[in-house]
């Protein structure tokens, strides 16, 4: 399983989740065997230099990286379609270390990043225990 | 630090009205103001800006001919979605301003004589003080429109100067919902949702209400000119059903365009104005979102 978390400073197991994923700096790639952190390494997010379409460029990167799962701190509208359609699982962290996040995830205590909620309609709705937290 | 972004979806509901008067009200907080539209920034007409220092912004990506390959067969120009190239009279040129980057004529080209210059100076980041706080602005040059990187490092700036004791930063997003507000609700911790009582405000509200939803921004409402429709109870509603507080309602209030004519921000235009006493009462039930 390979995992992306959108990192908010130079990437690597010690930096920290960013709050936003089209527009962060770097993506820190790991790929997950057994219980074990593995191949761990950073790219430059091409969303971050772009003067528009973050969201897109960046989510294609990780679809054309083979990710299983992206963890951030939130996903926006425009990556959020592109990541659906790369059957990405997406999961919110608080900006906690990327070594924290990933421990996280792999107990299950990871939210999914943008809930879907009744009547169809996405984004709508304050339920699912999503508590927004100002983080 | 605290992240508070103003947005409406519709515009003209009184996002910068709204947001003034909460930089004003809540001055002791130390608040940076960042104006988030860049395609038309105006929150510095409001305030008494005193400018002191200009950053460059390099964002936007134009294609180049290299004349000595191009053959001038025009495919370029055929497929410029943006009709930037124009052919005529032997000669090619691409109209800067309207060059989107899109690569689709360096594709297109058979003499591979197109090339994508990127970073191409594109405006500025002007940066001032105000009696309520440190304040940012845009400023683009003509036909530019990529401006959602601009934004951000706008707000990258006002987050810069957290050791300088600045512990909040006000952002006015610009109306709708494209890459400059994506960019100013991103990383955002409070949307304040501004509506008006019609049914296109409120549906717009939506979209941006959709919008802090995915940015994990905590949403809250105002409902701008409430007296004008007091029938009008889809906001309220919605409020009810998605747990959406709304925190206040701001009446109309002639005084409001008067004071924008006067380029005073109706807080200190008339203190006692309908839609400033309202303001007041309302305000203080949200100071713990202040850090």
């Amino acid at each position: 399983m390979r995992i992306c978390i959108a990192t908010s400073g130079s990437g690597g197991i010690n930096d920290f989740v960013s709050t936003v994923f089209g527009r962060c700096p770097t993506f820190t790639i790991v790929d997950i065997e057994g219980n074990e952190i593995k191949n761990i390494r950073v790219i430059q997010n091409p969303g971050y230099v772009s003067g528009s379409g973050a969201g897109v460029l960046a989510a294609q990167e990780i679809v054309n990286e083979g990710c299983n799962v992206l963890i951030s701190g939130s996903v926006g509208p425009n990556s959020y379609q592109v990541l659906m359609a790369g059957h990405i699982d997406m999961r919110a962290s608080p900006p906690t270390s990327v070594k924290d996040a990933i421990n996280l995830f792999l107990e299950g205590k990871l939210p999914v990043a943008v809930p879907v909620h009744g009547g169809g309609r996405r984004g709508m709705g304050m339920g699912m225990g999503r508590g927004h937290g100002p983080w | 630090m605290a992240e508070i972004v103003v947005a409406s979806g519709k515009g003209g509901v009184g996002k910068s009205t709204v947001l003034s008067s909460l930089a004003i009200f809540f001055r002791e907080k130390n608040n940076a103001i960042v104006d988030g539209d860049a395609e038309a920034p105006n929150l510095h007409l409001l305030f008494d800006v005193e400018w002191s220092e200009e950053r460059e912004y390099r964002g936007k990506s134009i294609a180049v001919i290299d004349y000595n390959k191009c053959n001038l067969c025009g495919k370029c120009a055929e497929t410029c979605e943006y009709r930037a190239i124009k052919l005529k009279n032997n000669e090619i040129k691409i109209l800067d301003y309207l060059c989107e980057g899109c690569l689709a004529c360096a594709v297109i080209c058979p003499e591979r004589a197109i090339s994508i210059k990127k970073d191409v100076y594109s405006g500025k980041i002007k940066i001032g003080k105000t009696e309520f706080g440190p304040f940012i602005s845009p400023e683009l040059e003509p036909g530019q429109s990529n401006s959602g990187k601009l934004v951000t490092e706008e707000k990258n700036i006002a987050r810069s100067w957290k050791e300088k004791g600045i512990k909040n930063i006000l952002v006015d997003s610009a109306a709708g919902i494209g890459c400059q507000v994506i960019a100013s609700m991103g990383g955002s911790n409070y949307a304040i949702l501004i509506a008006e009582p019609t049914k296109s405000s409120f549906s717009d509200m939506l979209r941006a209400y959709e919008l802090a939803y995915h940015f994990r921004a905590k949403p809250f409402i105002i409902i701008n000119k409430h007296d004008l429709n007091p029938d009008f109870d889809l906001i309220e509603k919605f409020s009810k059903e998605e747990d959406v507080e709304i925190i206040g309602k701001i009446p109309y209030d002639k005084n409001i365009p008067v004071s924008m004519a006067k380029r005073k921000p109706i807080f200190m235009y008339d203190p006692n104005s309908p839609s400033t006493r309202a303001m007041k009462d309302f305000f203080p039930t949200i100071s713990s979102i202040f850090d």
